[in-house]
């Protein structure tokens, strides 16, 4: 049996939601972008992709119409690559990546593109809410239609995580990503998006586009303090969400290419990782950010890999409150935990931050000379997923 | 009578819009704009046609005074004459000067050339008044300037001068120097030039469309919550690029109507008169003398005082602040500076204006030194006693023919007046606090305040851009007095059955811009506790619920004291629930006998918002305030009431004084609720009866 192995990752930086550099990029521009930049890295002739694999959670408007395939087409490869768009709410780019090494193991696809992208900016705001609750539902499972957010609030109150805690988290984040930014641990992964947004100037409110290149995560802030992020208001009074303790809405697309581990070898190419296996767990909807304390032991379980033998671990950062309950309860070291911050400083294009977890701790396992990262995610609706890598 | 002229210049015809002050489009000129065009193309020796401005406009638009009558909408309408315009085969050269907005804009937009001068204001205000542009603008406008400053300008409502635009297709040429010569010229140049373009056929060239609209539709909306119009402008626009012109045309008909017909434009509209109608006082003619307001004086450092002096600064005007110790006068200057090194911080200030507005105000400790002030006001503490005193020395001191004011928020201004040996000369200015933001003021007129004094602070409430309602003397004057039952129902539904909370959280969600009980933890619970025990000896009939004095027994004055109706973390302004409140509630409740029942938002709504009405009406019927529609501005500008509402007369008016009076009778039913205060003012019940609003008055 052959390994599927991953040899470029590429990313945009991510830009805030609405605010950001991205507020007027289509989906298949924004896609397009990141997967013609890994096929480029990767040293792989286009023509060779024989299927590209695109995680989005809001599969529709401009990332409609499966937008993987717009997005391959985007990005100059041929119409005989094929392409398909998956969806597991936040985890779609982690699950692409799966997929697509399951289709190297399985079906001997020799290359394919994985990624994952999401607009928020061009999509959130007009989705379909056509029939968009089921009645027996909304009276049988009604916490399937909770908010992140009262999920969030759920996690906070069930296992008396109080706020300051999830305070001293989420500063904690944006001093680490600031510290990671600084010393441009980003650069390898982010490549630069010229493109055009609009703004509205602060004083006349005037209404406006211009072109702009997007080279740094937009969200990271480099003067945050505890006391700061304490003085936040809460989202619900009487909560303990705030836009401190959160992840951010943001914008962006990640891709990498991954192929057989025998063709790379041949073609004397170096690998980031090898794909050592890929866990999901389903848990009550109304505590979706638990989801990795179940998808973790099953994942180690499978594979036979230890918690000790796991050099460096991503969890995504949809909440503090849940990162802090997750790292407890799978008794992950603090240390080896998010170690260049995550989505409360870097922001959490949902469909894309899979990918963006992979292809970061690749490439920062690689510099600490680690053997596996474990990359692991809560999903909207309540599941957790979590893949495991192996440095290469 | 014509208020179009006409005449020629060669082979041009040049057709003036005469309709002072701004050249409104009213019926008549819409009319005789249609008529010189005829004239003009009937005439074989005319080769070209301008449309200039007489006055001080080219023209501001609809006429206001056509608001609301048949005569706005009758033919020829201004989208007629538009069409009349853009199928003239003679090219129609619009010459814009001083202004061009709205309507003005949208003829200007209809002819086959535009020539401006320079600084003349162009814009679309429109959106001010919950409406859109009806008459083409929200199509022609973005294909002369673009999408994006035409949706910028569409939504804002603010004009920018001509040569703002110059680098946009509006204008054909801004000239200096004469405007009709440079105009006349212009078109001699044109004459033979064909085909005659019009902005109608540009093909707006935008990729961005889709995307740039539905963010400027996100962004407009979130900043305009409650406002339906700004997003409907967008809606416009963006059809301008979507859509072929006539039906662009047609959307922005439709979206017109939906928005004239909106109870938001309709509290808009009702609030712009309203601030029209509170100039003008029944008994002052115009041109009523004036005594001149060169310099002036407060009395008392506090925030108030302070907030005062800054108003007149800002204006101006020098001021001299006046204290009894100086560490008061100290701590009050300061307060200023800092008030006004925060302006600066946010950039809203420069900082040698900061400077300047200091040099302004005057610190003292004498009163000597406040003689030769034209006016002074009185800002201290709320008590007869201390009034007379301050008001026997004002006597002594001040020149002849100097204002006296007072800033009283409740007393009598007739016995404050009686103090001085001249009550023509006293009358109440009651500034709200913070006094240099907020921009309600109370004009109290006494019953022998000379109406030169009267026409003098209506005057001065301009120069310090305030809006100035007139009240006549009575507890609380206008908004004090529909305050008192409004905050007595809300403590009444907290004895029935509702929590503090939930009575601001359902009035909030109405509009107010703060709850009743959040509202009196920041203004101090002990500021009401003092009004409430003057009540129970001056007013023994007036009712109250008796938590508040709990509370003040309790030390818990609000946000000064960490704890009021809620209490707060230090040095945080945030209202947090307090399970203590809530005992203390639920046990009054228990302590009058009554079984707490459930409270509806709606029920909150309508016993708050009804009892100042109810208190408003009789207000109108004392002739305490001349209108109805003052009660509305009082409550718009000085107490947080929704604009989008129109104010609680207007919205009264809105939900039907059939409806206020029936929902009166039955909280006039209730036993719990002060039936005493609910029996309907006559004012309303006669309205009702007959079928009116308070728009009727």
């Amino acid at each position: 049996m052959t390994d599927a192995v991953i040899v470029s990752t590429a990313r945009t930086a991510l830009a805030k939601s609405w605010r950001g550099a991205l507020n007027l990029t289509y989906g298949a521009t924004l896609g397009g972008h990141v997967v013609q930049a890994a096929v480029e890295r990767a040293r792989i002739d286009p023509a060779e992709v024989e299927d590209c694999i695109i995680g989005c959670a809001l599969p529709e408007g401009t990332q409609g119409g499966n937008v993987a395939r717009q997005i391959a087409l985007r990005a100059g490869l041929p119409a005989t690559t094929a392409a398909t768009t998956v969806n597991r709410f936040c985890s779609s780019g982690l699950w692409a990546i799966a997929m697509a090494s399951h289709r190297v193991i399985v079906d001997r696809v020799p290359v394919l593109v994985a990624g994952g992208l999401e607009s928020i900016s061009c999509v959130q705001n007009d989705v379909n809410k056509l029939m968009f609750r089921d009645p027996w539902l909304v009276e049988k499972k009604p916490a399937i239609y909770d908010t992140m957010l009262q999920t969030a609030e759920t996690v906070a109150k069930r296992y008396g995580i109080p706020r300051e805690r999830q305070d001293e988290y989420g500063a904690r984040s944006q001093q680490r990503a600031s510290a990671a930014q600084a010393a441009r641990k980003f650069d390898a992964e982010i490549v630069p998006f010229k493109t055009v947004m609009a703004v509205a100037d602060k004083d006349t409110g005037r209404m406006m586009t211009k072109e702009v290149t997007l080279s740094e995560d937009e969200g990271i802030r480099t003067d945050t303090t505890l006391e700061g992020v304490s003085q936040l208001r809460t989202v619900f009074p009487g909560g303990c969400i705030t836009a401190g303790n959160a992840s951010q809405f943001s914008d962006g697309a990640s891709a990498c290419v991954v192929m057989d581990g025998k063709l790379a070898e041949k073609r004397g190419l170096q690998p980031l990782g090898i794909f050592r296996g890929f866990a999901v767990a389903g848990c009550e909807p109304d505590e979706m950010g638990i989801g990795p304390v179940f998808a973790v032991p099953r994942l180690l379980e499978r594979t036979g890999v230890k918690m000790k033998d796991v050099g460096l671990w991503e969890l995504n950062e949809a909440f503090a409150v849940q990162v802090i309950y997750c790292r407890d309860r799978l008794g992950i070291p603090d240390e080896l935990l998010n170690v260049d911050g995550g989505a409360i400083a870097i922001g959490h294009p949902y469909g894309m931050s899979g990918s963006r977890l992979v292809g970061h701790a690749l490439i920062e396992g690689k510099r600490r000379r680690v053997k596996y990262v474990v990359a692991t995610m809560c999903i909207g609706g309540g599941m957790g997923a979590a893949g495991l890598f192996e440095v290469a | 009578m014509n208020s179009a002229d006409y005449s020629t210049h060669g082979a041009v015809a040049v057709v003036t819009l005469n309709n002072p002050p701004v050249n409104g489009l009213s019926h008549e000129l819409r009319g005789a704009i249609v008529a010189g065009l005829d004239q003009a193309l009937a005439d074989p020796a005319v080769k070209a046609i301008v449309l200039i401005g007489a006055g001080k406009a080219f023209s501001g638009g609809a006429d206001i005074r056509e608001f609301n009558t048949p005569k706005a909408t009758a033919e020829p309408n201004l989208g007629s004459v538009i069409r009349a315009v853009e199928r003239s085969p003679k090219p129609v050269i619009a010459a814009i000067h001083d202004v061009a907005m709205g309507g003005g804009l949208e003829l200007a937009l209809g002819c086959h050339y535009r020539v401006a001068a320079k600084g003349a204001q162009i814009g679309f205000p429109e959106v001010k008044l919950g409406i859109l542009p009806g008459a083409g603008g929200t199509q022609r406008f973005p294909r002369a300037v673009g999408p994006e400053t035409a949706v910028s300008l569409i939504v804002s409502g603010n004009p920018v001068p001509s040569e703002a635009l110059e680098s946009t297709g509006l204008f054909d040429r801004l000239i200096e120097g004469d405007l009709l010569q440079g105009a006349i010229a212009f078109a001699d140049q044109v004459v033979d030039r064909r085909p005659l373009k019009l902005v109608r056929d540009i093909k707006i060239d935008y990729p961005h469309a889709e995307a740039f609209f539905a963010w400027a539709r996100t962004s407009v909306g979130a900043s305009s919550k409650g406002f339906p119009a700004p997003v409907k402008c967008v809606e416009a626009v963006a059809a301008s690029v979507s859509k072929p012109f006539e039906e662009g045309l047609k959307l922005e008909r439709d979206l017109f109507t939906q928005l004239v017909q909106s109870t938001e434009s309709k509290a808009l509209r009702h609030l712009f008169f309203a601030e029209r109608a509170a100039a003008k006082i029944p008994d002052l003619p115009e041109g009523t003398p004036t005594r001149p307001i060169k310099s002036a004086a407060v009395i008392g450092a506090g925030t108030m005082g302070g907030g005062i002096a800054m108003n007149f600064a800002n204006a101006g005007i020098p001021i001299t602040v006046l204290e009894v110790k100086q560490e008061a006068l100290d701590k009050g200057l300061a307060a200023v500076r800092k008030n006004y090194e925060g302006q600066v911080r946010k950039g809203k200030l420069k900082p040698a204006a900061l400077e300047e507005r200091m040099g302004l105000i005057k610190p003292s400790l004498d009163y000597a030194d406040l003689g030769q002030a034209d006016l002074v006001i009185e800002a201290v503490f709320e008590d007869m006693a201390v009034k007379e005193a301050v008001f026997k020395k004002l006597d002594e001191v001040m020149k002849p023919g100097a204002i006296l004011a007072t800033n009283t928020s409740t007393l009598d201004v007739n016995r404050i007046a009686g103090f001085t040996r001249r009550p023509q000369d006293v009358i109440g200015l009651h500034f709200f606090s913070p006094a240099n933001v907020m921009r309600l003021l109370e004009v109290v007129r006494g019953k022998a305040t000379g109406k030169d004094v009267l026409a003098t602070a209506m005057g001065l409430a301009k120069k310090l851009k305030k809006t100035a309602v007139v009240s006549g003397v009575c507890d609380g004057f206008i908004g004090n007095r529909m305050l008192g039952p409004y905050g007595r129902q809300a403590g009444f539904l907290l004895e029935a059955g509702a929590l503090p909370w939930q009575v601001d959280a359902a009035l909030e969600r109405f509009g107010m811009a703060m709850g009743p009980f959040r509202m009196a933890d920041m203004a101090g619970g002990d500021i009401g506790w003092a009004v409430r025990k003057r009540l129970y000896v001056e007013k023994p009939q007036v009712k109250f619920s008796k938590i508040a004095d709990r509370l003040c027994e309790l030390g818990r004055f609000g946000q000064k004291t960490g704890a009021g109706y809620y209490r707060y973390e230090p040095g945080k302004r945030d209202a947090i629930p307090d399970s203590e409140v809530e005992a203390l509630v639920v046990g009054s409740s228990k302590e009058l006998g009554v079984t707490r029942r459930k409270i509806t938002d709606d029920e909150i709504v309508e016993r708050c918002i009804f009892a100042l009405v109810n208190e408003g009406a009789k207000i109108v019927d004392e002739g305490i305030a001349a209108r109805a529609s003052d009660c509305d501005l009082v409550y718009i500008t000085g107490y947080g009431f929704p604009q989008v509402r129109g104010g609680p007369m207007f919205y009264a008016s809105t939900v039907g004084l059939y409806d206020v009076v029936r929902s009166m009778k039955r909280f006039h039913a209730d036993p719990l609720g002060d039936p005493g205060f609910w029996r309907p003012a006559e004012l309303i019940e006669r309205l009702a009866a007959e079928g009116k609003s308070f728009s009727n008055t």
